[in-house]
């Protein structure tokens, strides 16, 4: 099983209803496999860079989609970089 | 012509012969300045002798109310404060939000400026169209929350009125600390560049100001539709993280994404920290044990501030305020450390000394880095032993420069001065920006961060200028062959430079969205803003003030690291490094500036209205 999470509310931004997906795929699996399975329709609403975090490394989302295969029992943390200040 | 914003006078107090003045201003300069940090370096220009030291008497302190301050224009809460600064020893400005500056227009002036030096402490008490000067003995090396309660209970009393309004120092800006910071409303800070230091100087401890009367709005049905408008806009924008924890939520993100600082700008926050401990690290994680109140600034519709009340963990300190996103990352991730109450005690030293937690989380960190390295021993910080990690150590550190005392009257100051005072052991790990702790953003992931860190006439600071995340502009491709930043850092800087003069948050572009600085100002002054002018026109006379006293291009300096000289290996900045010398060299050319000094020419000056004299005294003559 691996996992995608959503910080900082960064699922609602997407139209999601939950931060955590979880999926039942033979692993590794690519990252693009599990997050077109969200099915995600407003990612061009999402203006910020947004990043990938698996196995302790932080990628650039689009370098994940293009890359990152996730092992089995990992958790695949997705967020932006919204500000601070 | 100017049809509204402004009480249309401003207050000059010198401390040394005791008098209050009040004066009408020039309204060129209000038309052309508009306020914040371009009228606060144009008023220093004008009343302040070249070449004298920050903290003499001749130096002169400037608060400035915004035009939008009091007006209800959303986010327009933010007032200025201009100096001399005593890290660069060029112009300062600060700000800072709370309701200091709508009340000061209340009490029926747009600016107070404080010359001298006065013989014993001293507050101001401003009431409509009076200003007194009053003893401060009594509160006199009080710490901050204690200072300004006691003054708040006892004006409140003599007046018969509530919610008066504050600003002043704690005891790191009456010993001069460089890295003091002017604090307001209990909560909220105007930190960086040491202007507070200034203040001190003058034996100012508070300003205290009630006011009652009415701000004039040129058209304030066109103001209150264009506000119906942005809250209808806000409510579709998801703000509601945001409305809920402030900017701390973006700590998480940050550590991981390396726009915070790791190891004082060394490391990869993704190779310390699992998404776990930074989650611990942001303000919702924080929130939920110990938020009790929620805190808003005039005018806003977030409310990004708060109260907490800490009970347990390793400093149990009882009622105090949230940190920001900058203090969380300076004292968590900038010095390898995971627990959260760190930050949150670090906030509360600083807050209650009156020290800028950026520099101070700078400081530390450099620190630790130098100790770690042998450059620095246990006989240079009193016997602690800094480490990577360890909060203890750091908190005991802090407490030293809170306090002043022992290693703290070197370590005060910040990692310039403590730097040179231990003879410049352990300068390689400085990652300041002319002297300045830059923000908790990251020059390589935002380049525009870099030019404006290291080439503001007010170095360090991310609310100027930038030019946008890296990953967005062709691969970090800001080379020789990459696109021509010049033009955008200007239109940029340009809008910035407004947000600042008129008193708007920040955050109410970043998180809501609206970029209305302009709008706002033209519906409150009824002045037609020429944001081509008006941008470069307010950077010039804050780098004008700068260029009188010598500062030019070899004087601005910055470590190659936070530049990626070497660049970082992993992470989303990996390889990075960012040409800081070809975006400065354009932004200054797109200014119409020299590339030897970076100074202005003559004509670009004088072609902006309003700097003839400026550019009589310091523009060059185009070749």
């Amino acid at each position: 099983m691996v996992t995608i999470k959503f910080l900082s509310g960064l699922e609602r931004r997407l139209g999601l209803s939950d931060n955590s997906y979880s999926f039942e795929e033979p692993a590794p699996v690519p990252f693009r496999t599990l997050f077109e399975k969200l099915n995600i329709q407003n990612l061009e609403s999402i203006t910020r860079p947004l990043f990938v975090n698996c196995e302790r490394k932080t990628l650039t989302f689009d370098k994940a989609l293009a890359d990152l295969n996730v092992p089995d029992g990992e958790t695949v943390v997705v967020f932006m970089i919204n500000g601070g200040g | 012509m100017v049809k509204g914003g402004y009480m249309g006078k401003y207050l000059v107090v010198d401390m040394t012969t005791g008098t209050c003045e009040t004066h009408e201003w020039n309204e060129e300069y209000l038309e052309l300045f508009i306020g914040g940090p371009a009228l606060g370096a144009r008023m220093l220009w004008d009343m302040m002798p070249a070449h004298v030291d920050a903290l003499a008497p001749e130096s002169v302190f400037g608060f400035l109310a915004s035009p939008l301050n009091g007006t209800n224009a959303l986010f327009g809460g933010r007032y200025t404060i201009v100096s001399k600064s005593p890290v660069t020893n060029g112009f300062n400005d600060a700000n800072s939000g709370g309701y200091f500056g709508p009340e000061l227009k209340k009490a029926g002036f747009d600016a107070l400026f404080i010359k001298g030096k006065s013989e014993k402490p001293v507050y101001l008490l401003i009431t409509d169209d009076k200003c007194e000067i009053r003893d401060a003995s009594h509160i006199w090396g009080l710490d901050y929350y204690e200072a300004e309660a006691k003054i708040r209970d006892e004006v409140e009393a003599e007046l018969g009125v509530k919610n008066v309004r504050t600003a002043g120092i704690g005891p790191a800006g009456e010993r001069g600390s460089h890295i003091a910071a002017l604090m307001n409303d209990m909560h909220h800070t105007a930190g960086r560049g040491g202007s507070a230091a200034v203040l001190g100087a003058k034996g100012v401890k508070m300003v205290v100001v009630k006011g009652t009367k009415k701000i004039p709005i040129a058209d304030p049905d066109k103001l209150n539709e264009m506000k119906k408008g942005y809250l209808a806009a806000l409510k579709e924008a998801d703000t509601q993280v945001f409305k809920d924890s402030g900017s701390g939520e973006a700590a998480p993100g940050c550590i991981l994404g390396n726009d915070a600082s790791t190891k004082n700008w060394s490391a990869v926050g993704s190779d310390y920290y699992t998404p776990e401990e930074a989650e611990m690290l942001g303000s919702p994680w924080a929130d939920a044990k110990y938020k009790t109140k929620s805190k808003a600034c005039a005018a806003c519709p977030f409310g990004c501030g708060a109260l907490y009340k800490v009970e347990d963990g390793a400093y149990p300190i009882g009622e105090t305020t949230r940190p920001q996103y900058e203090t969380i990352a300076a004292f968590s991730s900038n010095i390898l450390v995971k627990d959260p109450a760190v930050n949150i005690y670090a906030n509360d030293l600083c807050n209650r000394a009156g020290i800028d937690t950026i520099s101070a989380g700078g400081t530390v960190a450099w620190a630790i880095e130098a100790f770690e390295n042998g450059d620095l021993t246990t006989d240079d910080t009193d016997g602690i032993k800094l480490a990577w990690g360890d909060g203890d150590a750091a908190i005991e550190l802090l407490k030293k420069m809170c306090s002043g005392e022992g290693c703290g009257e070197i370590f005060q100051h910040g990692t310039l001065y403590a730097c040179q005072a231990l003879g410049n052991r352990g300068a390689q790990f400085m990652t300041v920006f002319s002297g300045i702790e830059p923000g908790q953003h990251d020059p390589r992931l935002m380049p525009g961060l870099g030019r404006a860190y290291k080439w503001d006439p007010v170095p360090g600071r991310h609310v100027k200028g930038t030019t946008g995340y890296v990953i967005e502009d062709d691969k970090y491709n800001f080379g020789e062959d990459g696109p021509h930043t010049g033009a955008a850092d200007v239109e940029w800087t340009s809008y910035t430079e407004l947000e600042s003069a008129a008193g708007f948050c920040q955050f109410g572009g970043i998180y809501g969205g609206q970029f209305t600085a302009v709008e706002d100002v033209e519906a409150v002054t009824g002045l037609a803003v020429d944001l081509a002018k008006y941008g470069p026109r307010s950077f010039l006379m804050r780098l004008a003030f700068s260029v009188r006293e010598g500062i030019e291009r070899k004087d601005y300096t910055a470590n190659p690291r936070n530049m990626g000289e070497p660049p970082l290996k992993g992470g989303p900045t990996d390889g990075v490094t960012i040409p800081v010398d070809t975006l400065g060299e354009r932004f200054y050319e797109a200014l119409g500036c020299d590339m030897e000094h970076f100074w202005p020419y003559k004509d670009t000056l004088k072609a902006l209205g309003g700097l003839d004299d400026v550019a009589e005294e310091i523009g060059l003559d185009r070749p």
